[in-house]
């Protein structure tokens, strides 16, 4: 493999003076033209984790790198900022709401002193992003549009700048059903005539089916589960993916496994396998039957390669 | 006679833009035991139709047509009637537990307000009788009763919303209104906060009428479906039907929009609709979604199709559905 656009490696973020290790310890790398989609619960990190790749939350260990360039601070970060982009999940909310449409889109291209005539930058911007003619919305104002709409004023700010890589929080779970597929589809299309990657953070498993190459899963700070789409979704290996799988409605055959408990919190990671205080397995009284409850209990343990890049945080895994 | 029924409900708001038809003709019968699912996209009139059952919408609003509960007009009842008809006929789950709640009040205190303003005449209870069932209450939902002194913001998103159907069901009505009762949940807390819903309905034999955008979470839920499009209702069916074999062009796009892992025609193949949901105050002539349908032809433009029978208790409103609907 080639040079991955994106190098995670051993990466903590930490809050409350290391109190809350809302990212403890993940490594994954990105290629170009990759779409991989980061999955988990509220407070599994996945937001922070990407809010650290574009250089806005400090790292307590370990490295990012961009292009072959370390994330950091001060001088590097606005070159970063240009070949990184975001989409928010709430494009009402990312919109000045006092600025059209056009002004949207520039406003990036002047940040970012991008050279060329910048009305033509913009309208080719909003047609590639599926506003034609852009003439009809180049004047318009954020409330004047729908959030379709403005998802894809969104995406054209962004993909205006080039970026090698978009960052996605979430992008369509704002928005309404019909509407899903679209942008999901304008989206993948970037991928494939401009070669930009993406990491798309979501909860949404059927996104995942949608775009993605490969699915990372994560839960309370750390990544459990990471493979190619197609191995994660239809052959899961940690327990937590495959109770994730079970109770999305669309699937059909799979034994409902609901996991009592709220949204486990950070601020207190359970000793030994992060999951087993949730974990089916444990609670079933299998994992001491086969006799690696003990470790389960006691024992933390990361990624482990499974087969080929797929690697499963298990010790059921592990020790089969 | 059904718990409740709709009869070519109209719902006309008036707002300063002018008059905006949020309904436009629906009907829709529920009787006990009956799961009914309302899908559709924000704007399609549903969860305007869960205010109107209650009378819950503002006064200008205009609204012609029935709302039966056991029979009885809500239009026509008198106040004191009413306010015996809310919570103890019918009684809604609304979205955003974070904003239906008092934040300045603690739990127990709101679910005892709902039974005291709502519980029937003749049973009027204590105050320890009321503790009590708020206490059984918090209990059947899954939160200790020892939490009724809480606040809302001392309980994550899953709680409030268990809080909000312990709520509505402090009177025990017959009929329960969830209006997009998981939207903001996690996915797990969204099938915890689900199978609670399945299991209260069918232990208490309650008619659920469950509204949300999410085509996949209704066909799990409730044996029967209809899908709306511009404040009417496009397709009636049995659920899985609907979801599997949808005869409205617009019920196959929403389908479509929640794929099925596994499937491979949509694995990296995300399917829309092209265009954007109708603003209701500018509905197009004839049939309102066919500026955005591929099998239009030019008839839809100008025939605005009522639902015709399409076999099995199928019901579509669409020019390429069996015959008229009589």
């Amino acid at each position: 493999m080639s040079e991955p656009l994106v190098s995670i490696t051993n990466v903590q973020v930490q809050f409350g003076g290391g109190r809350v290790r809302a990212v403890d310890t993940v490594s994954l790398d990105v290629g170009r033209g990759e779409v991989v989609a980061l999955v988990g619960e509220s407070g599994c990190g996945k937001t922070t984790l990407i809010r650290a790749i574009i250089g806005l939350e400090p790292l307590a260990h370990g490295s990012i790198s961009v292009e072959g360039k370390p994330v950091g601070s001060g001088r590097g970060l606005r070159a970063l900022r240009k070949r990184v982009q975001m989409v928010f999940q709430d494009p009402s909310g990312a919109l000045n709401p006092r600025h059209s449409i056009y002004e949207a889109v520039a406003e990036g291209l002047r940040i970012h002193k991008v050279k060329g005539h910048e009305p033509t930058l913009v309208a080719d911007a909003l047609a590639a992003a599926g506003l034609r003619p852009p003439e009809r919305y180049l004047r318009r104002f954020p409330h004047e549009l729908s959030g379709g709409q403005r998802q894809r004023v969104l995406i054209a700010a962004a993909m205006a700048l080039q970026p090698a890589l978009l960052l996605a929080d979430e992008p369509v779970a704002s928005l309404d059903a019909s509407i899903r597929g679209e942008i999901l589809a304008l989206m993948r299309s970037f991928v494939d005539t401009q070669g930009v990657s993406i990491i798309a953070v979501t909860h949404d498993l059927g996104l995942a089916w949608n775009i993605a190459d490969r699915v990372a899963v994560m839960y309370l700070g750390r990544i459990v589960e990471v493979g190619p789409t197609e191995e994660v979704l239809r052959a899961p290996k940690h327990p937590y993916t495959q109770a994730l799988l079970s109770v999305v409605p669309e699937i059909e055959g799979m034994e409902q496994q609901i996991l009592v408990g709220e949204t486990p919190d950070p601020s207190r990671v359970p000793a030994g396998c992060r999951f087993h205080p949730r974990c089916p397995l444990v609670a079933s009284g299998e994992a001491d039957r086969r006799g690696f409850g003990d470790k389960c209990r006691g024992v933390d343990l990361e990624l482990e390669p499974e087969v080929g890049n797929h690697q499963v945080a298990c010790h059921a895994v592990a020790l089969s | 006679m059904s718990l409740l029924e709709l009869r070519d409900l109209h719902v006309t708001y008036h707002t300063a833009d002018g008059p905006v038809p949020a309904v436009r003709g629906v009907n829709l019968s529920l009787d006990t035991g009956d799961t009914v699912g309302l899908a559709g996209e924000s704007g399609c009139g549903k969860s305007t139709i869960a205010g109107a059952v209650l009378r819950l919408l503002p006064k200008s609003t205009e609204i012609t047509g029935q709302v039966l509960l056991d029979g009885d007009d809500v239009y026509q009842m008198k106040p004191g009637r009413l306010r015996a008809a809310r919570w103890t006929s019918a009684a809604i789950v609304f979205q955003g537990a974070l904003h239906s709640l008092n934040p300045v009040r603690c739990i127990g205190q709101q679910i005892e307000e709902a039974i005291q303003l709502h519980a029937p005449a003749s049973g009027a209870m204590t105050a320890g009788a009321t503790r009590t069932r708020v206490g059984d209450l918090l209990d059947r939902v899954g939160i200790p009763a020892t939490r009724a002194e809480r606040y809302p913001h001392q309980l994550s998103g899953g709680q409030r919303q268990r809080v909000l159907i312990a709520l509505a069901l402090a009177c025990e009505p017959k009929v329960l209104i969830a209006d997009e009762p998981t939207t903001a949940l996690d996915v797990m807390v969204q099938a915890q906060v689900l199978a609670l819903l399945e299991e209260l309905q069918r232990e208490q034999g309650l008619a659920l009428l469950f509204i949300t955008h999410d085509l996949s979470v209704l066909t799990h839920t409730c044996e029967r479906l209809a899908v709306m499009y511009a404040g009417r209702i496009v397709e009636e069916g049995l659920s899985r039907e609907v979801f599997v074999t949808p005869q409205h062009p617009y019920s196959r796009a929403l389908a479509a929009a929640f794929p099925t892992i596994g499937d491979q025609s949509s694995r990296m193949n995300p399917q829309g609709l092209a265009g954007d949901p109708p603003d209701p105050s500018a509905l197009p002539t004839g049939c309102p979604f066919h500026l955005r349908c591929a099998l239009a032809v030019p008839e839809c433009t100008t025939n605005d199709v009522g639902l015709r029978d399409a076999g099995d208790g199928r019901r579509a409103a669409c020019v390429h559905v069996g015959a008229a609907y009589v």
